[in-house]
């Protein structure tokens, strides 16, 4: 039986939150604060690496100012509930209904205003530089995120150079596999659409998208949105993971980590971000040791991978569930 | 209006530093069209070769007392060090990738950028060094502005360097090899111009220029840091797009706008504002003017 | 003059390089159904006129009308979607997609779809989608293409490569098609299939044709209208025959290779 379109999408995702609650019960007190931590940067990292994914690796936009969204984003939701819905719930109290669906409810408001924040932010920076190619993208991309950056320091209410303290921490294991999912379904639907061809279009040659009319701004201005919402939600989770927010992670470099995932893993497969935001967020952590070493083995990496294999891991390929049937199966 | 003018000294100087980093970036851009992010790199390198150098000079001379024969030995010392740098890196990274697609070659140069800085904390310490003093600082006073021997040199050193390099690009076989070559690859390599070799040479002038930016900035402004190329690197390739990029005057021009604006901004705003000047000037450029000041409009061909 | 409405106009287009002429004051009519050639020598100007026609560049003065419309200065995703298709000379196809999706993803406005659609579904309206799949299947059977039908573009065999362009040209349903070269690089056998197709365009599709083209009898077996350009500037226009016999044309070939013929 081949099950299609929305009941199918429909039954995996139920599938994959049954498992995420179950986990988010029973694996997570089992293995305690830090290997949750571990588990919960994957998630943040893996949503981050396939959002840039659908901007670099599909739409073909070299942003490297991915960092700049994240910022806002979580300084976004941060400010949204330490002004407004933390002392919310505190009024209403923790007692019955409220104290349980409080929280999450009032985590869902502060990520989709972070993404939403984020996503404004890039429609204003996508529709002047998306008309720029390549490099020069590249570079105004990184101009815009080190400008988010600055104002974001100079601004007194969200904490400014001392840092933004004392967030609510309302971020679980399952809230973020949640969106990490979230982002993979939508990215992964979104290519496998007339859309997605479009935006592949676009990103293999632009001239002749456009000859073949194909509103080449209008989809790369989509995909620099929605890949900017997911930042900012990503952002928005690691604000409310962490407590405290501050300027330095949200840096140039930050947004090169990003492009490293996806360049490693292979531009245009959401599985290389996936695999490769996976281990090179467990890599480091593994090599505590080698922590000075850690930095200069990832741009060896780098640079290594552009020389021997430039598409990366999988080089544009997918996971198929074909992969898990065993072959003798197969005609 | 002293205090103006006062500025305006200061951001010559930073100028005329940006102004020779940001060579580097203009000569292989329009050679390569390929943004060498690890350009700002060579010049911390450039930097600590020179601290090296300097620490090894001012320890021997019996009269321990800094020279400005000692100046000219690091500086000469540097910008050989890092032509070999320059010449290695276009080698081993660049030179595989010329038929690549541009965005590979712009990673790989990201990658390079992000290994210099890592090597060099690995190698050098993270930590802050003091930069040898290679010339005492004397100060002049003309009225209430007051400048330093050390900008004199910085802007002098500068000054000549570029008279150099416009002499090699005008006057010389390889200078002319290289317009012939930015022009373009084909039709260069079917007047039988040996394009490798000249987009090797563009690396080592470009790097060696950039040593020299290192050094003068060590004698300027004297703590360096592996990381210290970043923001420069930066602010010099914004310096590069101001002035159009590929156009060696342009660079020029657009390093001495850059050094003038961020004292400006420091004197006049706030020091937090330092780093954004330089990217609010980058986007308006991109949006208003994208080919720069003295960078002409080509259209893309279909 | 054909009687015919006319579909493509150029009136007085005139389009400059820095200090390049590239296109002089250029007259040119392409009637409904015609099948209309233009040629003239290397860096005649050419290709710049499919550029203006097609939106990559606006002409410095001068208009060009389509269906009487003036469309100079639109986008060029827009006078794809008023009805002008083209191909390119140096072969722009979406390499690392498939045949079949390289005509999909020009047939993509024939999806109705919104993002939310998109977001819980994969593939949209399936119906939308089952048709066009079909509609892409007729078109490369049609160019004698569907056994590539999975290739990735870029490993197609170059006269493959160049039908492909056709084939993505046409599934825009364009009523005007503007063909850039497209027998360079065939060989003869090629080239004859080529002829027959670009005719049947005519003669089954009711499309209208303008062709560029170096292969002399190429131009000469389809075209039934001729304009030749030298310099940027028309120097002449009419039935094939007079052409090739034109002093002017002859001129202007001179020191390149005559038109082979
Ligand atoms: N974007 C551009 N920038 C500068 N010059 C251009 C541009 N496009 C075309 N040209 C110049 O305009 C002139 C006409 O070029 P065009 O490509 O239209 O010639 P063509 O007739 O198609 O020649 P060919 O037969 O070689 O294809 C040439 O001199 C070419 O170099
Ligand atoms: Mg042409």
């Amino acid at each position: 039986m081949k099950l299609h379109g929305v009941t199918r999408t429909l039954l995996l995702s139920l599938l994959y939150i049954a498992v995420l609650a179950v986990l988010g019960q029973t694996l997570i007190p089992f293995i305690g604060p830090y290997y949750t931590q571990v588990l919960i940067f994957i998630g943040i990292n893996i949503t981050l690496a396939v959002s840039l994914n659908l901007i670099l690796g599909f739409a073909g936009q070299f942003s490297i100012g991915h960092a700049g969204f994240m910022a806002l984003g979580g300084y976004t939701s941060a400010a949204i509930s330490f002004y407004f819905l933390g002392p919310l719930l505190a009024q209403l109290g923790t007692g019955g209904m409220i104290g349980a669906v409080g929280e999450p409810a009032a985590l869902a408001v502060a990520l989709l205003s972070g993404g939403i924040a984020a996503s404004v932010a890039g429609l204003l920076v996508g529709i002047p530089t998306l008309r720029l190619r390549g490099d020069y993208l590249a570079i105004a991309t990184l101009g815009m995120g080190e400008i988010i950056r600055v104002v974001i320091l100079n601004t007194d209410f969200v904490g400014g150079a001392r840092g933004f303290t004392d967030i609510p921490r309302w971020t679980t294991f399952t809230w973020v596999f949640l969106v990490a999912g979230l982002c993979v379904l939508v990215v992964r639907n979104l290519i496998a659409s007339t859309m997605g061809r479009a935006l592949i279009a676009v990103r293999e040659d632009e001239d002749a998208a456009a000859a073949m009319g194909i509103n080449t701004t209008r989809y790369k201005v989509f995909a620099f949105v929605l890949g900017a919402f997911f930042a900012g939600v990503a952002g928005g989770l690691q604000a409310h993971y962490l407590q405290y927010l501050h300027t330095n992670s949200f840096t140039f470099l930050r947004s090169i980590e990003i492009v490293v995932f996806v360049i490693l893993g292979g531009g245009g497969s959401i599985t290389g971000s996936v695999i490769a935001a996976s281990v090179l967020t467990i890599l480091p952590e593994a090599l505590r040791c080698a922590e000075s070493w850690r930095m200069v083995i990832y741009s060896a990496l780098l640079v290594v991978m552009m020389l021997t294999r430039p598409q990366g891991l999988m080089g544009g390929r997918e996971f198929q569930w074909s992969w898990l049937i065993p072959t003798w199966r197969k005609k | 209006m002293a205090q103006f003018v006062q500025q305006l000294v200061n951001g010559l100087s930073l100028g005329a530093i940006y102004a020779l980093i940001a060579l580097g970036y203009t000569m292989v851009y329009g050679i390569l069209r390929l943004i060498n992010f690890a350009h700002g790199d060579v010049y911390m390198v450039g930097a600590f070769v020179g601290y090296y150098l300097g620490r090894m000079l001012n320890a021997g001379s019996s009269s321990s007392s800094p020279s400005v024969l000692n100046f000219f030995l690091v500086l000469g010392g540097s910008m050989a060090a890092c032509a070999l740098l320059g010449f290695i890196l276009e080698r081993a990274a660049y030179r595989p990738l010329r038929r690549a697609p541009r965005l590979n070659a712009l990673i790989t140069a990201i990658g390079i950028s992000l290994l210099l800085e890592n090597l060099g904390q690995l190698i050098f310490g993270a930590d802050p060094k003091d930069f040898p003093t290679l010339v005492e600082r004397t100060s002049y006073s003309i009225g209430i502005v007051v400048f330093s021997n050390i900008q004199i040199i910085v802007i002098g050193t500068s000054i000549v360097l570029m008279l150099g390099l416009q002499y090699i690009v005008h006057r010389t076989k390889m200078g002319t090899a290289m317009r012939a070559v930015s022009f373009s690859h084909d039709a260069s390599g079917l007047m039988g111009i040996n394009i490798h070799r000249v987009i090797s040479f563009t690396f080592v002038l470009g790097s060696a220029l950039a040593a020299a930016a290192g050094i003068l900035v060590g004698i300027y402004n004297p703590k360096i840091d592996p990381l210290m190329g970043i923001m420069p690197g930066l602010k010099a390739f914004v310096a590069a797009v101001l002035g159009g990029i590929g156009n060696v005057p342009g660079a020029i021009v657009g390093g001495l706008i850059m050094g003038v604006a961020e004292t400006l901004t420091v004197g006049y705003l706030s020091s937090t504002y330092r780093d954004a000047i330089t990217f609010v000037i980058l986007v308006a450029v991109l949006l208003f003017r994208p080919t720069g000041l003295f960078g002409t409009t080509a259209r893309a061909k279909v | 003059m054909n009687t015919a409405v006319v579909v493509l106009e150029f009136r007085n287009a005139t389009l400059s390089f820095g200090g390049l002429r590239a296109i002089q004051n250029v007259t040119l009519h392409v009637g409904q159904g015609e099948l209309v050639g233009l040629i003239g020598p290397n860096g005649a100007g050419k290709t710049t006129l499919f550029n203006m026609a097609t939106g990559v560049y606006t002409p410095d003065s001068g208009q060009i009308l389509f269906e009487g419309h003036d469309i100079s200065g639109q986008p060029p995703y827009r006078i794809n979607r008023l009805g002008i298709a083209r191909t390119f000379q140096n072969i722009r196809l979406w390499g690392q997609m498939t045949v079949l999706d390289n005509i999909r993803a020009a047939m993509h406005q024939r999806v109705s779809t919104t993002i939310w659609q998109v977001v819980a579904a994969g593939s949209t309206h399936a119906e939308d989608e089952d048709r066009v799949r079909e509609e892409a299947r007729q078109l490369l059977g049609y160019l004698d293409l569907t056994r590539f039908e999975d290739e990735r573009a870029k490993n197609l065999p170059y006269g493959e490569q160049r039908r492909l362009e056709i084939a993505r040209a046409l599934a825009t349903h364009p009523k005007l098609i503007l063909l850039d070269e497209p027998a360079a690089g065939m060989n003869t056998g090629e080239k004859v299939k080529l002829m027959d197709l670009i005719r049947r365009l005519q003669s089954e599709r009711r499309l209208t044709v303008l062709l560029i083209e170096h292969d002399m009898k190429v131009v000469m077996g389809v075209c039934e209208r001729v304009a030749v350009l030298d310099h940027g500037e028309k120097i002449a226009e009419g039935r094939p025959e007079e052409i090739q016999r034109d002093p002017q044309v002859i001129e202007a070939y001179l020191g390149e290779a005559p038109p082979a013929s």
